[in-house]
């Protein structure tokens, strides 16, 4: 039942987001604008961990933006309908899943995007699989946190303020994590010095994502 | 007697205050040689000002200097002359064997004896252990006088202990009563119980913002060198307690814009519930995992002693207990005289 519910969640919101092209595209136009104005500012960063930052925020507004219409539509009516017709919880999880595919497709492209603009010298011994991981890990708490908190800014006016306000204090742990653990792989670590970012990040997403699904139900009920 | 019975923690909170209070202000700092001048020995003879700080030396008193390193005596005192009240000088005579270290310096007089760590170095060519020189020493004080310690650096900012670090123990206790409450609104949605968290929230932010101005005096006056009180710098580091501590107050601040960004009393009180234990929970994740990957300037952190090494020796043990308890039951009776304001206006409103 929770399995069926979650596929069909997951094809609404696919021909939704079909449906609507201009807001994927918006998105992707919004990294790459922000990625030529920073380029334009710096087009070669010799220093390695202000280009991991540089990176990370990036992604964090990107994702902000790309996840704060999460719960838009579910003001018009029709919406509300067919979201009664599921248990929150499925929404909530089907939600979060289609945040991390989108965000994930975001960040990839985010990283090529960036490579391709703002060079840095130090990223010969640069480690891509673990890299890989750590942005992997990053934005999926990024995506979940975002999703959640996105739902709680719905309930007011001001979305994309209050959702700024409400997520950036909580995301700045995984925020951190993240920016070490990249670090770490482009200065060439292995797998086993990165243990404590993996186990650390991923207890951090168990716990959103257990979070949510706990307290959703709440906020949906309203 | 039932008054007393509900009241006892009360009275026991102004006692703890006022002890707490009391000890801070008025009892003095123990003695404690602060500088040498110069700091560092050359063989031979080196004639050697030390400068302390509340010592009161006089003239005829006997006094002793040794210099010592991994608790071994090195060097003796002679010629000691007391300039003034906190000054004196003193003659070290080195042989050119003594190993090339950063020495301790301990002072005896009848009244109190003083160890300085780390006070002085000294120079020599050869990397070899000196005698072991015996300083003739005078008797000790029988009765060690009531004080607080002197450390180096912390000096007379020792007592900010007694208000910056409860502030933060006592804010964490009401943010946790407040993330209690949502729990319990959202189990029962009674509005008595979200008023309690609200009121929670209000309390915990003063605590964390007087913990921000204690602590930012502290690190002012201890971890920078811009000491000038009309100069921007020093009063923020870049430390992971210190990150911890911003973030508490974002979050708890976006908790009251939240609140005021909603207009219906149900739906203000579900929603912040739901950002209320969201935002709690991955604080304590941050409070719990970041210090573990990252070092901080606070005791017990990246190589510091902990309190227990010698920050917090016995005499302020006997303080900063009473003092978290103090501080503690003094943030819960705000809470109930806050909580007991919000149902008054809230009873007004509905009539």
């Amino acid at each position: 039942m929770f399995a069926k519910q979650l596929v069909n969640l997951l094809k609404h919101e696919l021909t939704l987001e079909m449906k609507q092209k201009h807001f994927i595209s918006s998105i992707v136009l919004y990294i790459v604008s922000t990625i030529f104005v920073c380029s334009l500012s710096f087009t070669s960063i010799s220093e390695t961990s202000i280009w991991n930052a540089l990176f990370w925020i990036i992604i964090l507004f990107s994702l902000t933006n790309a996840i704060s219409k999460s719960f838009l539509n579910e003001n018009s009516d029709k919406q509300l309908f067919l979201y009664t017709l599921i248990n929150p919880r499925v929404l909530i999880v089907g939600k979060i899943l289609y945040n991390l595919v989108l965000s994930i497709l975001l960040v990839v492209l985010s990283f090529v995007v960036f490579t391709i603009f703002i060079q840095s010298d130090g990223l010969t011994d640069m480690n891509y699989w673990l890299f890989f991981l750590a942005v992997i890990l990053g934005s999926t708490s990024l995506s979940s946190t975002l999703t959640m908190v996105s739902a709680i800014a719905s309930k007011t006016n001001n979305n994309i303020g209050i959702l700024s306000i409400l997520a950036f204090p909580i995301l700045i742990p995984s925020i951190l994590l993240s920016i070490e653990f990249s670090n770490l792989a482009i200065n060439g670590g292995t797998t086993e010095m990165a243990g404590q970012f993996i186990v650390f990040l991923s207890l951090i997403n168990l716990l959103i994502i257990i979070l949510s699904f706990l307290l959703f139900p709440y906020l949906w009920r309203e | 007697m039932k008054t007393v019975k509900q009241h006892w923690w009360k009275a026991l909170s102004v006692i703890l205050l006022v002890y707490t209070f009391g000890f801070s202000f008025l009892v003095p700092l123990s003695p404690s040689i602060k500088s040498a001048t110069p700091s560092s020995l050359e063989i031979g003879e080196n004639k050697v000002i030390l400068t302390g700080y509340n010592t009161g030396f006089t003239a005829d008193e006997p006094i002793h200097i040794a210099i010592e390193y991994d608790k071994q005596t090195l060097l003796c005192g002679t010629a000691i002359s007391v300039l003034n009240e906190n000054q004196i000088e003193a003659s070290f005579t080195v042989p050119d064997s003594l190993p090339s270290k950063v020495l301790h310096l301990r002072l005896h007089t009848t009244r109190f004896s003083c160890f300085s760590p780390e006070l002085i170095k000294a120079f020599s060519i050869v990397e070899a252990p000196a005698d072991d020189a015996q300083c003739s020493s005078p008797p000790l004080a029988s009765s060690v006088p009531l004080d607080i310690p002197n450390r180096l650096q912390l000096n007379e900012t020792i007592r900010n202990l007694m208000f910056h670090v409860p502030m933060w123990f006592t804010m964490m206790v009401i943010l946790s009563i407040s993330f209690w409450y949502s729990i319990k609104y959202l189990n029962t949605f009674d509005l008595r119980y979200d008023r309690i968290a609200r009121e929670a929230v209000n309390i915990g932010l003063l605590f964390a913002a007087l913990g921000l101005v204690t602590g930012s005096i502290w690190a002012k006056f201890t971890w920078s060198e811009h000491t000038d009180l009309f100069t921007t710098s020093g009063w923020w580091v870049n430390d992971v307690k210190l990150n911890g501590a911003a973030i508490t107050t974002l979050i708890y601040l976006a908790y009251r814009i939240l609140r005021n960004s909603l207009q219906e009393a149900n739906q203000k009180a579900k929603v912040s519930a739901v950002y209320n234990i969201f935002a709690f929970v991955l604080m304590l994740v941050f409070i719990m995992i970041l210090p573990r990957i990252t070092d901080s300037l606070h005791p017990g952190n990246g190589g510091n002693p902990a309190f227990g090494k010698y920050d917090l020796d016995s005499t302020l043990r006997k303080v900063f207990y009473p003092a978290v308890v103090g501080w503690i039951l003094l943030g819960i009776w705000m809470l109930s005289l806050k909580k007991r304001i919000s149902t008054l206006e809230n009873n007004l409103e509905d009539e």
